[in-house]
């Protein structure tokens, strides 16, 4: 990290600033808008190495941002060529929600929940509404802003949907979060392979770890079996005709609501509605939003006073400070947290007791966070990691096994430079 | 990046970057489309559907509204943009197929012309063979290279704006809303659609939204089969189309019709012996 000079430009308008993470595709590093001040992510896409000229990856998530204007969207704010490679300038975001929900430390009240699982579906409604399938939504695709936005981001597996003929392919999203339709291996299917995988990412809030963890497209669905039993022909009607449709062995439904007992009766309603096997009976996103849940006490909470992880303080050639005027709307930080570079992650241990039951206090236990503590007992509370100089998180596990078989993981996953 | 999709008429007629190099408007209209039917011949050949085809013309059009044709040449331009409109409506053809088809006349000619300058035995089929297959290797790898340049230079100019609103959705919507009998829907839908396949090649789609189009499109089509339109401006306040900007596409279209007489429309017009039917505003 020490090599990058800290005063390169780029095409004369970006002040280059440290490497967040580096991709299948291309770097990804920190700069600062000479025009504006504000602090955006870079993804520097190499171009010149690839045969068939700029990637369509890159293309289709340029056009589609274009279209995707919305507080609960990354903003595209720039995209330009140089020296051969293609820099897609983003609005920058301090952490995702996969460090979230890893972050024992961080504690999530219902409320909190509520309003991240809301601005979760916020985004995708407006994707929906404007014929655009994400289809890969997983919680370290939605970014968190510095006022504690949530945002959708890698749209390089989105496509519109709409012409009922199209044909995709069913190899998208994350496994753990595909829908069974898609294991199934049908090439027709909709907004509700979001939805499904909108439901994942609300029982892993709730859990506090993946809900659904196959080892392969079979096991997936054997995981999804196990909890919610074998669907029945009256249940998915169409099941046995899609194309990769084998026959399981029964299954009855697990005790799930046990399982999610720290869910209220409304949240468990909803997530079992997003749950849904048959794609055409299960909810819209747009249904989800108005379901009662989110009228129903406790109200989701402000985004701004949400827990995130406790940033850490920016290395010593850092300017980054020195370029933070005022104005620059929504983006940029306050000067406090502009110094800070990335949350730090806890590393995920696998079976981390869920101990993070949460209760109404909450509030009172987060304003007395950072009074001490060991580091590796899961503390109930919110606390500033940066004064035990913690090292650098793993990877969580989550991508390795998707990796290869997305061919690819688009940046912004904020990793920790060495 | 934010730059305008649209332009004046006086900005493409008089202000426009060929204007500036010499070009008149004439010329560029000319050029305008010989570039459409490069891109329609290519895309048919690489059996693209109609909408990438579509959406290649409209890339290429916003690239000539901020480029001169005097600094890029517009086969290089239009065969780079069939390749970005592939990727971009995900119908993808592999720059070598692009490649090929583009220029296989001109790689069997520069083969020929070099053959003949290295003296190689036409006759000798190994001999032949292996000159061959060494100039396809080098002038397929230039004129990849080539087009890979003008794919970042198009993709530079627009400002990155790929996404492409064409006429259709609308033409149908303006179809539905006015008639309900199939046998005029039927006719009125052919002539309308083959007048928005020829405005598709002018700069008319670089001046009004795709709403405009295809509504001017649809009455200028009722007014040459005679087809009543309901009266008052209700219908198009439905369509969201402002009645005073559609009149003046409509103007437009009338006088390039006049002018220009598409092949389509004329057999259409005539096959239902209307073609004594003046065009001029009813």
């Amino acid at each position: 990290m020490g090599e990058v000079d800290s005063s390169k430009k780029v095409a004369d308008r970006y002040l280059k600033r440290e490497v967040l993470g580096e991709g299948t595709y291309g770097v990804v590093y920190k700069a600062i808008d000479t025009h504006t001040g504000q602090t955006v992510a870079i993804k520097k896409i190499r171009v010149g190495k690839q045969k068939e000229g700029v990637n369509v990856t890159a293309l289709r998530e340029i056009k589609l941002l274009k279209e995707l204007k919305d507080p609960n969207i990354i903003e595209l704010i720039d995209a330009f060529p140089h020296k051969g490679n293609l820099h897609l300038v983003f609005e920058f975001m301090e952490t995702d929600l996969e460090a979230v929900i890893r972050n024992h430390n961080i504690v999530l009240s219902p409320a909190d929940i509520k309003s991240y699982i809301q601005m979760t579906l916020k985004g995708l409604a407006f994707c929906h509404k404007k014929w655009v399938l994400h289809r890969d939504m997983k919680p370290n695709n939605l970014l968190i802003g510095p006022n504690g936005q949530l945002k959708l981001a890698d749209f390089g597996l989105a496509r519109v949907f709409g012409s009922p003929d199209r044909r995709f392919t069913h190899q998208v999203f994350a496994r753990w979060y595909r829908a069974p339709e898609l294991l199934f291996g049908t090439k027709q299917y909709g907004p509700g392979v979001d939805v499904w995988a909108a439901a994942c990412i609300f029982a892993e809030l709730l859990l506090r770890q993946p809900f659904l963890q196959g080892t392969s497209d079979i096991d997936q669905l054997g995981k999804i079996f196990a909890a919610f039993g074998t669907p029945t022909p009256s249940q998915w009607p169409d099941m046995v005709y899609l194309p990769d449709y084998v026959e399981y062995q029964y299954a009855p439904p697990s005790a799930l609501r046990k399982r999610f007992a720290m869910a209220s009766d409304d949240a468990f309603d909803l997530l079992s509605k997003m749950f849904t096997y048959d794609p055409k009976a299960r909810i819209s996103v747009q249904q989800a939003l108005e379901h009662r849940y989110f009228t129903s006490a406790p109200l989701p909470t402000d985004p701004d006073k949400l827990p995130r992880p406790a940033p850490k303080k920016e290395s010593s050639n850092s300017k980054a400070s020195d370029f933070n005027p005022n104005e620059g709307p929504t983006v940029l930080s306050p000067p406090r947290k502009s110094r800070r570079v990335m949350p730090e992650r806890v590393s995920f241990e696998g079976n981390a007791p869920q101990s993070d039951k949460v209760d109404d206090h909450v509030g009172d236990i987060r304003q007395a966070a950072g009074e001490s503590t060991s580091r590796n007992e899961p503390v109930p509370m919110s606390v500033d990691f940066s004064i035990f100089g913690a090292k650098p998180p793993n990877r969580p596990t989550i991508n390795s096994a998707d990796r290869t078989h997305l061919k690819r993981k688009l940046e912004l996953d904020f990793q920790q430079p060495e | 990046m934010s730059r305008s999709r649209y332009f004046t008429r006086r900005e493409l007629e008089r202000n426009s970057p060929s204007r500036r190099d010499g070009i008149t408007v004439g010329k560029e209209s000319k050029l305008r489309s010989q570039y459409c039917s490069h891109i329609q011949q290519i895309g048919q050949k690489l059996r693209l559907p109609h909408l990438t085809i579509a959406t290649a013309i409209m890339l290429c059009h916003r690239f000539y509204a901020r480029q001169s044709h005097a600094k890029n040449c517009w086969h290089t331009v239009a065969s780079s943009c069939i390749l970005l409109a592939s990727k971009v409506q995900d119908t993808p053809r592999s720059l070598s197929d692009v490649v090929s088809v583009v220029y296989c006349r001109e790689i069997q000619d520069r083969i020929t012309s070099l053959m003949m300058k290295h003296k190689i035995n036409p006759h000798d089929v190994r001999e032949r063979d292996e000159f061959c297959e060494k100039i396809v290797k080098i002038l397929r790898r230039e004129k990849k290279e080539l087009i890979l340049a003008a794919e970042m230079i198009v993709l530079k100019t627009i400002g990155f704006d790929l996404d492409v609103e064409l006429p259709y959705k609308a033409l149908v919507a303006a179809l539905k809303r006015l008639t309900t009998d199939d046998k005029i829907t039927g006719l009125l839908t052919e002539v309308a659609w083959s007048l928005v396949e020829e405005w598709l090649k002018t700069s008319l789609c670089l001046q009004y939204k795709p709403k405009y189009i295809a509504v001017g499109s649809v009455v200028v089509a009722a007014r040459v089969l005679n087809v009543k339109l309901p009266a008052g401006d209700k219908w198009l306040e439905e369509l969201g189309v402002l009645p005073e900007r559609l009149d003046e596409v409509i103007r437009w279209m009338q006088s390039k019709l006049c002018k220009v007489k598409t092949r389509e429309v004329i057999s259409f017009v005539s096959f239902y012996e209307i073609t004594t039917r003046p065009l001029e505003k009813g």
